[in-house]
């Protein structure tokens, strides 16, 4: 692993040549569903998932091992339950911010692979913030583990002009479409465990630079 | 039935000459706005240019832009109400090449031309105001050009930047008002055209003729655009040719004198129009209420010798309307109070009836339906806890927040309507004339009168406030002492308190009472620990019982609970005999 790769993601020009390296960077956003573990969460919230988004930056170590580091947010709107009346009210809303770092094992075989397979898995910290109307809210914070799989289309092959663009513009040596299928366990210590993770089907673009 | 030749050519002429008859003798009045017209243009195309049409606009502004068609009169309905206005250089009404055509009674403001007039003959200007906004537009009031013959007769022009440019000889200016214009008439070269116009206080005057009168015409309210002149006014019965239709003397200048003039009063403006209880009692009575409006300041009202007055016109709710004929006086504001009225006191309004009550912390948000009823004041809330009744005043909303309320209490919760008798008031100003022109009727204003009346309860429904529970069910940081004692979050003894608190303190009245109070003095205690590190350890050591016990209550099956509540006893009792024996063999050493 070079150390230039690290202080330098963009491409160099040396003695007026240019010099492509190997990407050493991924960059990722991303957005899908996500179907939280939670028991009722369709009772409270009207819907059995709701929407995530996030952005990932992970360091390519070779072509088929990565670390990085992925933020996120999912946020929804719902209702509490108030046991004393036995009916669901009040208004509250709920936020997580899972905080992955992860590896991922990469599938690309060969230069300009179409379909790129992969999969990884890491630590998780999800942060949690509810929001009650006219009551104090809460927010804390616990430990947890992802796993991940999906896999890339390299558009790169389908339109290679857009691409020499991409590269001579901005540096970006390659672009993907992903669909990515994620996995995030976080449970909280009382008892019973309550697992503020979920399943999540997300659609997203990366670039390697 | 069979025609020969000759029959069924005079059949045809009969006819031609019929349909031309009909179409070239008649002189027809198009009203606009019509279902047939969008705009005042499709209204004066529609017009038959042989007949002598007149395009008569109801009061209104338009803003448009608008080419006059021959032998066609633009006739506003009411000069100080039908506002014509343009949002671009081009003139609100332009006159092209036209053998006849008349405008008159409009107001024209906000434009940068208001008419012009291009190579034309027979045109008549007469009986409009032109006030253009001098300080933000072009403000050109007319414009004549291309040696057109116009006869501008009985408008006022005021604050204009140039009221009259004309190049042409063959311009009648007379009996005009030109007041407050920068350039009253340009250029030099038509003062023999010009006769009995009124002028005051323009920057350069013009040849506005010599046969003029000068002075404050008296207008009676510029700000409102109401040009009537005010009695005094320089240019009352001073102009030559013809009477006023208005009242029958010698004709006034401007734009509301002459053959043409319009003769509706300016309305009774909204602002201004008050109306107040002025009841002996306002429980009981007698009751009485006090009218007060702007007056029309108008000589044609307000004449000293020959007032005219105003109509006023109220009801109770929707009962019939009575009329009472207030005569003017000469002052800035009318006045008029109504005694003897008899609102309604007995007949109770309908209860509303309470439609929900969805619960939350210390909060009950409370919906009932709508009373409909013009007598409807307010609706009142109450809410009872078993041993006060507390009403609260919520306006006329039909939903309503109680919060401040204690979790876990039942609150019965009711609401009533409250009413009060409603009069409505009308003021209508008339002219002293014979015909006693009318002006338009103001907006309706109205007042609640007499004693307020309660509606029945409506239905009770039970509210219970109390903390919510949110899904998921998740700790709070929350234990602040801990956290400062054990150095982060996320401590296994943290959480241990924390569920302690979440299981154990929450689900209960004296639990709650004691996290609010701990929440407020928490974090001040945490801070003191993390400015003093040294104590850490000794607040753990503290602490360690309370974590102890928090385990073991979480923790522990019920038979290990049960096991330890015995021998807690028997420990206790155990200390008790140890106790009472100790204390026999001390009075027995004594002994």
């Amino acid at each position: 692993m070079s150390c230039t790769a690290f202080a330098a993601p963009f491409p160099s020009t040396i003695q007026g040549k240019t010099v492509e390296p190997e990407p050493s960077w991924s960059l990722e956003i991303k957005g899908g569903t996500f179907t939280p573990a939670i028991a009722d969460w369709e009772l409270f919230y009207d819907d059995d998932k709701t929407r995530r988004f996030a952005a990932s930056l992970a360091y390519k170590v070779s072509r088929y091992f990565e670390v990085g580091i992925e933020g996120g947010r999912l946020r929804d709107h719902g209702k509490g339950y108030l046991p004393l009346n036995d009916i669901i009210g009040g208004d509250v809303t709920y936020e997580l911010y899972p905080l992955n770092i992860y590896i991922t094992l990469v599938g690309a075989f060969r230069e300009n692979q179409l379909l790129v397979p992969y999969v990884g898995g890491g630590w998780t910290r999800a942060y949690y913030k509810i929001s009650i109307v006219n009551q104090r809210g809460i927010k804390g914070s616990v430990d947890g583990f992802h796993y991940k799989a999906g896999v890339k289309i390299l558009l790169d092959v389908l339109d290679q002009q857009n691409a020499r663009n991409l590269r001579d513009k901005y540096g970006i040596d390659n672009t993907y479409l992903f669909l990515e299928y994620q996995s995030i366990t976080a449970e909280v210590g009382m008892t019973p465990k309550v697992d503020l993770g979920g399943d999540s089907y997300l659609f997203g673009i990366s670039f390697d630079y | 039935m069979v025609f020969g030749y000759s029959a069924r050519h005079s059949i045809l002429v009969s006819l031609l000459i019929g349909l031309m008859w009909a179409g070239v003798g008649r002189a027809e009045v198009l009203k606009f706005p019509a279902n047939d017209y969008d705009t005042i243009q499709e209204a004066i195309n529609a017009a038959n240019p042989q007949g002598g049409d007149t395009v008569l606009v109801a009061p209104g502004t338009y803003e448009e832009n608008i080419t006059l068609s021959n032998n066609v009169t633009l006739q506003g309905e009411e000069t100080a109400r039908t506002l014509l206005k343009s949002d671009n250089s081009t003139p609100v009404i332009s006159i092209n090449d036209l053998t006849a055509a008349t405008v008159r009674n409009f107001t024209f403001i906000d434009a940068d031309v208001g008419i012009q007039v291009l190579n034309s003959a027979g045109i008549v200007i007469s009986n409009n105001v032109f006030n253009l906004d001098a300080e933000n537009r072009g403000s050109l009031a007319l414009d004549v050009s291309d040696n057109s013959e116009v006869k501008v007769e009985h408008n006022t022009f005021y604050n204009n930047l140039t009221a009259l440019n004309s190049f042409s000889n063959r311009v009648k200016i007379n009996n005009n008002i030109f007041a407050e214009n920068t350039i009253a008439i340009t250029p030099d070269t038509i003062s023999e055209n010009a006769a009995n116009n009124c002028v005051d206080n323009n920057d350069t005057l013009g040849p506005v003729g010599t046969l003029r009168v000068t002075g404050d015409p008296l207008f009676a309210e510029t700000s409102l655009r109401d040009f009537h002149l005010k009695e005094g006014s320089p240019c009352i019965d001073a102009a030559n040719g013809d009477n006023d239709v208005i009242d029958d003397s010698d004709a006034d200048i401007g734009a509301y004198g002459g053959a043409d003039a319009e003769g509706k009063p300016f309305p009774v403006q909204e602002e201004g129009l008050n109306a107040t209880d002025v009841s002996t009692d306002k429980l009981t009575g007698p009751f009485a209420i006090k009218l007060s409006w702007s007056a029309n300041l108008s000589y044609l009202v307000t004449h000293t010798s020959k007032p005219g007055g105003y109509y006023l016109d109220y009801r109770q709710d929707d009962g019939t309307s009575t009329r009472v004929t207030v005569t003017a006086n000469p002052g800035v504001t009318s006045t008029h109070t109504l005694t003897d009225l008899s609102p309604e006191t007995a007949v109770k309004p309908t209860s509303p009836t309470l439609l929900s009550i969805a619960p939350s912390n210390q909060t009950l948000n409370i919906t009932w339906s709508t009373v409909d009823d013009d007598d409807l004041l307010d609706y009142q809330l109450t809410y009872d806890d078993g041993t006060t009744s507390v009403p609260v005043p919520v306006g006329t909303n039909t939903s309503w927040q109680l919060t401040g309320l204690d979790n876990g209490t039942r609150y019965s919760i009711s609401v009533v309507a409250l009413a009060r008798t409603r009069y409505f008031f009308t003021v209508t100003a008339f002219d002293s004339t014979t015909d006693e022109n009318q002006s338009v009727s103001s907006s309706e204003v109205s007042i609640p009168l007499g004693p307020v009346r309660e509606s029945e309860p409506s239905n009770v429904m039970v509210g219970l406030p109390e903390r919510v529970i949110t899904t998921p069910n998740l700790p709070d940081e929350g234990c602040f002492i801990a956290t400062a004692a054990f150095g982060y979050y996320s401590a296994p003894q943290v959480q241990i308190l924390r569920d302690l608190r979440d299981r154990y303190l929450l689900t209960n009245k004296a639990g709650q009472l004691f996290v609010q109070w701990y929440y407020i003095y928490g974090p001040t205690g945490a801070r003191y620990i993390n400015q003093h590190p040294a104590l850490k350890p000794l607040v753990r050591v503290a602490l360690y019982p309370l974590i102890i016990g928090s385990t073991f209550i979480m923790q522990a099956s019920p038979l290990a609970k049960g096991l330890l509540v015995v021998l807690l006893m028997i420990g206790l009792c155990l200390y008790m005999t140890h106790r009472q024996l100790n204390r026999l063999v001390r009075q027995g050493a004594m002994g």
